[in-house]
Formats: structure tokens, sequence, C-alpha cells
């Protein structure tokens, strides 16, 4: 007999601007094709592929419509990207698949995923220790770790290890099956009087995932999915199952279930519910055995960074997702290029990030040697340098001053000047020359007033700006 | 250290035991330090505090035109070298480079936007609850009992808050950092560049056994770091009955430039 067995489909949008509300639309309209589905993080969602495929008549033909629908509500939100998809037996198999570069959709015949799995490299396990012990040993693609004795790995890694050997097998573990939890694992919270803020909702929703992880963890069991439901004072539910890579923590959790919420209320006015939420549902989907995952001693996951996770979700429970920043390094010779800030997720941070640091082997001729300003203006402020005849000082092509700087004002119209104290420059800047739109050509000077204050400064087609400050 | 039990195996030497424990307290130590009362300091600012320790649980005001952010993020930078998470609320205008320059571990570091002044309290209590050290910078005055409670929520959960702006914390702080004088070297008429400042702080702390400190120092120093400046002999401590004189009118525009609180 001729069993079909359920394969996973895993779509990817790789342009995705990260946005989690905007997700909700592609996700719905995903749904008309599967009600199951499971979303990993804004940008990404997979399902069970078994009715579907069948429905649709066969695989090749569901791949062909999840593309179409996907792109068509991309088209919707003005933010048309590629979609990429991959379908194999099972979630890791699968997820490969849409990431692979080769192909924007890739289809791994049933049977043939540990044959496909071989030749990709070790990266793809998303482990990072795991990887870095691996590669110094020599071991780089996924078939000549798979070629060791699993009882080896299991011995060399523990289990996390041994986890990690199995998936690249092809033996996927974490299939979508109907398997039957115990009721009193379900976390429901009734909402009285009913709840349409996000961050009150979000509050909530840190106590029911607590509960739920105490729940767990007097099992000795962790979930890697959960169901997120809500329901409104008139009924409308909104159900959404969320997958994670490791476990799922309790702020990892309540982030989920802002990103749903977010979705939900701020989303297509025509799917927005219509009354105050009244109900909060969180049921842990697949359960399995603590691993055990030591704390601290990896340097990863530490108490101060479990605390720092949770105040960052506390805030952006209050100001939004993207009111907390941390810093993420760039290439660039202005200082406002080289580390920039952006939105970071709580949980994120509990599980450990490195700025990576600074490229010794990258050159950026026309950097400023330290100090750096400690304030940096994105728009420079406008300024004023004068002579002592009181005009503007100027540069002339082959970077020559036209006198020495006197005075120095900021703003378009100051009220306070400043006697120049000392002062250097012009360091030229002559970016992207070669590109007449982005082309960026300014001297640099240092300036230091009277009041002992530093500033760094810039000319630029003969006006003067402030683009930091040496506070 | 347990080998006692299997005497047969090569036992290890004091000083390997020593190591040991010295680098398994490492990968604890962000875990333990919560039981000790204070953070760490670099060696160069314990002039300015008493007992020359960092107290964890308390406000540190910094003031005075040109050096009080970077003096502020000094301050921070050795307990953040050693595992503290630094949250900074209401600059977002600091310069990321400078901070790694000043050693602040850009790993445990955050910058959360300035909240509407109605949710500010309830965001830097959110902070403090969270983070060791929570750097605070303001455009408008902080209602008194908003300090309070924030200077509660400091003791009890250990945080220590370092706060800079225009308007002065509104309670007294546990120590005032003013910066009275600042001179940087390495800038000529038309040559050089800056290397080193040399900054002239005074502290007034709470609690402490003289009524001011004062101390000279080099903020960055040539290798970017902050040490004594040799000149002044390091500490000058002044029994003065005066109070401290605040630094001059410009110092008005210090931090204006820091956030844009709309």
């Amino acid at each position: 007999m001729d069993v079909v067995a359920t394969r996973t489909l895993v779509i990817w949008c790789p342009a995705w601007n990260g946005n989690v509300r905007d997700f909700e639309v592609v996700v719905t309209a995903l749904e008309a094709v599967t009600p199951l589905i499971e979303l990993t993080d804004p940008g990404t969602c997979a399902f069970a592929t078994r009715g579907p495929s069948r429905y649709f008549g066969g695989d090749k033909a569901l791949v062909h419509e999840v593309v179409r629908r996907t792109q068509r509500a991309l088209q919707t939100l003005g933010n048309p990207g590629p979609v990429r998809v991959g379908l194999a037996d099972g979630p890791f198999a699968a997820r490969v698949a849409a990431f692979r570069e080769e192909a924007l959709v890739t289809v791994v015949a049933p049977g043939s995923s540990a044959t496909f799995l071989r030749g990709f490299s070790v990266h793809v396990l998303d482990n990072h220790e795991l990887t870095e012990v691996l590669v110094r040993l020599g071991i780089t693609t996924l078939g000549a770790f798979v070629d060791l004795d699993r009882s080896d790995v299991l011995g060399r890694f523990g289990r996390e290890g041994e986890g990690a050997h199995r998936l690249a097998s092809g033996l996927d573990n974490s299939q979508p099956l109907a398997r039957r939890i115990p009721p009193d694992l379900e976390v429901v919270v009734e909402l009285d009087p009913p709840v349409d803020r996000i961050d009150q909702a979000a509050f909530v929703a840190k106590g029911a995932a607590d509960e739920l992880h105490e729940r767990l963890s007097r099992l000795g069991a962790v979930c890697t999915r959960v169901l997120v439901g809500f329901e409104s004072e008139h009924g409308e539910v909104r159900e959404r199952l969320w997958r994670h890579e490791g476990a799922l923590s309790p702020t990892a959790i309540s982030e989920r279930v802002r990103w749903q919420l977010d979705g939900w209320l701020n989303g297509s006015p025509d799917s927005r519910p219509t009354g105050g939420l009244e109900r909060l549902l969180l049921r842990p989907d697949e359960v399995g055995p603590a691993q055990g995952r030591e704390v601290g001693f990896w340097g990863q996951q530490s108490l101060a960074a479990e605390r720092a996770a949770g105040g960052v979700a506390r805030v952006q429970g209050l100001l939004g997702p993207d009111a907390v920043l941390a810093p993420v390094r760039r290439g660039g010779r202005q200082p406002h290029d080289q580390l920039v800030l952006a939105p970071v997720a709580g949980f994120a941070l509990a599980e450990g990030r490195t700025v990576a640091a600074v490229a010794t082997d990258k050159p950026w001729p026309g950097q400023l040697p330290a100090p750096s300003p400690t304030v940096v203006y994105r728009r420079s402020l406008e300024a004023h340098v004068l002579d002592s005849h009181r005009h503007s000082v100027g540069v002339n092509a082959r970077g020559v001053m036209s006198e020495v700087p006197k005075w120095l004002g900021v703003g378009t119209d100051p009220k306070i000047w400043f006697d120049v104290a000392a002062w250097a420059g012009p360091w030229p800047l002559d970016e992207r020359w070669w590109d007449a739109e982005s082309a960026r050509r300014r001297a640099r000077f240092q300036i230091v007033t009277n009041d002992g204050k530093a500033r760094l400064m810039a000319l630029a087609q003969q006006r003067w700006w402030v683009d930091g400050t040496y506070e | 250290m347990f080998d006692t039990c299997n005497p047969m195996k090569h036992p290890l030497s004091l000083d390997e035991r020593r190591e040991r424990l010295a680098g398994l307290t490492e990968q604890v130590a962000p875990v333990t330090i919560a039981a000790e009362q204070t953070l760490s300091l670099a060696p160069a600012l314990d002039p300015l505090f008493p007992q020359g320790k960092l107290r964890r649980g308390t406000i540190i005001s910094a003031a005075g035109s040109g050096g009080a952010l970077s003096l502020a993020l000094t301050v921070c930078a050795q307990a953040s070298r050693d595992g503290s998470w630094l949250a900074v609320l209401g600059a977002e205008r600091i310069g990321l480079a400078a901070v790694e320059e000043i050693g602040i571990a850009l790993d445990r570091f955050v910058v959360v936007e300035a909240p509407p002044p109605d949710q500010w309290g309830s965001v830097a209590g959110a902070l403090v609850d969270a983070f060791d050290l929570v750097l605070v910078a303001t455009n408008h005055q902080i209602k008194h009992h908003d300090a309070r409670r924030l200077q509660a929520r400091a003791r009890e959960r250990g945080s220590v808050i370092v706060h800079i702006g225009r308007w002065g914390w509104p309670e007294a702080p546990d120590v005032r950092l003013d910066v009275i004088e600042c001179q940087w070297s390495g800038l000529g008429e038309g040559h050089g560049i800056l290397q080193a400042r040399q900054l002239t702080v005074t502290a007034v702390a709470r609690r402490d056994t003289v009524p001011r400190r004062k101390s000279s120092m080099w903020l960055p120093d040539k290798q970017g770091g902050v040490s004594l400046s040799n000149e002044q002999g390091g500490v000058s401590l002044s029994n003065e009955q005066g109070g401290v004189s605040l630094s001059n009118d410009l110092a008005d525009e210090q931090v204006s430039d820091l956030a844009e609180v709309s």
C-alpha cells in the first residue's frame, strides 16, 4: 500500500522588511490553502502538505499555487520580492531547500532528503558551537557529519549533537502529527474587561507564558511549538502556530503573542476584530523532554541576559517593537556609518548576540582615528564658521583654506558665537564619486572652542555642518 | 578540587586549582555579583567616589559642558566589561564608535528611544528593573515622584542610574559629578588632531566623609582609556564650606543635542 506520508513546505520571503503586522496578510492569503500554518519568524512560515497536495493535484501544482498567492499578497502590500519555497519530507530539509541559493523553488523527492542534505555545509544546522567544533575537526559538510557513528556523536556532543545528527540524516522527528496533549498543559486566560491594547495583552500574555513554562517544567518538558489563540468578545477567533528552533522560553512566547496581536489588531481593516479581546489561549503543541541546556557556561544564556531581555520586552510592549535598538556593525568612513542602531527582539538578546569585532582586514581609508565623537548627528546640524572679517570660511578645490576660522555658531541663525581656540583640517572625503546621485564630498575639520568643547565639523558645498560633538 | 576521593590520579597543584577556580568564577561572575554591593569602577575614577566604590542602588548625576556624557559612560565602562548590561534611555544620537572606544561592551548595550513624557516613568522603571546600569538622558524636568520611585526601585534591584540632562536630578543624587574644566590637547592652529582631553571633575556625595572631592584626569587619554592626571597629584579633598559652583552658562546646551523629544 502506498502510504502518502506528510511532507512539509516552507516559504521564505528573503526581501521581507521584518514587519510583523504586514506578514499577517501573507499568512491570511495562505490560509486558503491550508488552515494549519506554522510561523517561525516574520518572513518565514511552513505547513504540512498531505492534504493540500492532494487537493491541488500534486506537489508541483501546490507549490505553484502557493507562490502565486504569496506574490499576490506581497503585491497588495507594495512589498514585492522573491518568494522562495522548499518542499521536502521533513521541516529541516524543507527549510534548507527553501534557503538554497541555487533555485527559488526546490522540491525534494520523497525519501531522498538524506541524499539532498549531504552536500550542504554544516552551517545550515544553525548551531554555532557545534558547527565551530565540527569545522575544526575537518567536518564541513552534512554528509561527512552523517557518516559519523551516531553513538559517537552522542558521546561527544550530547543530546544536542544527536539531535543535529538526526536532522542531518533526514530523520526529522518534529512532524506536525496530531498528538494528544494533556489538557492541563493549556493555559487559558479570560480577560475581563476585554482588552484592546497591545501592551495590556502582552502583559497578560507574559504571565500566561510564565504559567505555561512552569507547568511544562514540572513535567520536565519543553515545547518547541505553541498555539496562540485569541478570541474577541464577538466570537472572532485568531489562532496561530508558532515554532522555534530551540525550546520556547516565556519571553519568546510572549514576544510571539505580541507579534500575533500586532498583526491582528493593526493589520488589514477587514480582518481586524470588532471588539476587545476576551480570551487568550496558549497550547503547547509539540512537547518533548527538556534537554537540560546549561545556563551560563556557554556564555550565552546568563541570568543577566534573561533579565535584560525581559526588560526589553516590557519596554517594547509600552512603546512598540522599534523602540529598543542595539548596535550592528557595518563598514564606513563616517562616524555614523560604521556602527548603527537597529531594532532588536528581546529574546534574541537572551540567546546571546555578538556585535562583530572591527574588521581589521578591511581597510576604510579616510577614516578619522579615535577618539570619536560621543554625539553623532544623523542629519548634521547647520553651522557657521567665520573668519576675522566675519566672512564664512571656505576651502578651494585644492584644499586650501580661504582664511583662518575665528568664530563658530551652531544653527541657522546662531545667537551664541564661540571663539575658535584650536582647529585642524581640511580632511577631504570623497565617497562614491563614480555615482552622481550618491556622491558625497566633504571636507572635515575638528574645531575646539573657548568653552572647551570639541566638534567634528564638515564643509560641503560651501556650507558648514556639525557632524558630531565630543561631549 | 574534588580529586581527594581518587588519590591515585595526578593531584592538581595549588596554582592549577586557583586558575581553574578563577576561570569558573569568571563564567559565573555576572550571577554572583548581584549578591555583592558594588560594581567595578575604573581605578582612575576611584577618587571621585566615597570609599572609591560604585555602590549598587545609587543615583549618579553628571553635568558640565564638554565631557559629561563621556564621564557618564566611563563610570559604566568597567562594570559593563565585567558583564553588566547597560541601557541608555533618551540618547538616540549617541556615538557608537565612541561608546566602543570608552570600553562599553556593545554585546550588552541597548538604546531606548525617548518615550512620550507621560510614559517616561514606566519605561525608566522597566529599564531599572532589568538592567544593572541605566544611563538616562533627559531633556525635560523629571517629576519628583518619578524620581523617588526610580530611586526606590534602583535600591531594591541594585541597579545604578547615571543621569545627564539640562535639568539635574530633582532629588539629591547619591553622587553628583560636575565637569568644571575641560581641555583638549593635540590640536593646534590648523594642524594636529584631537588626542586627549583633560577634565577636572568635582564630586559631591550624600554620604561621605568629606563635603567635596575634586580630581583631575585624562578622559580620553592617549591610549583611549581614562587615567589620573599627574600634574595635580590626583585627589584634592576640599573642606570648603561653600557649595559647588555649577558650570558656566554655556552648560545649557550640553545635552540639548542628544535626544529629540517631540
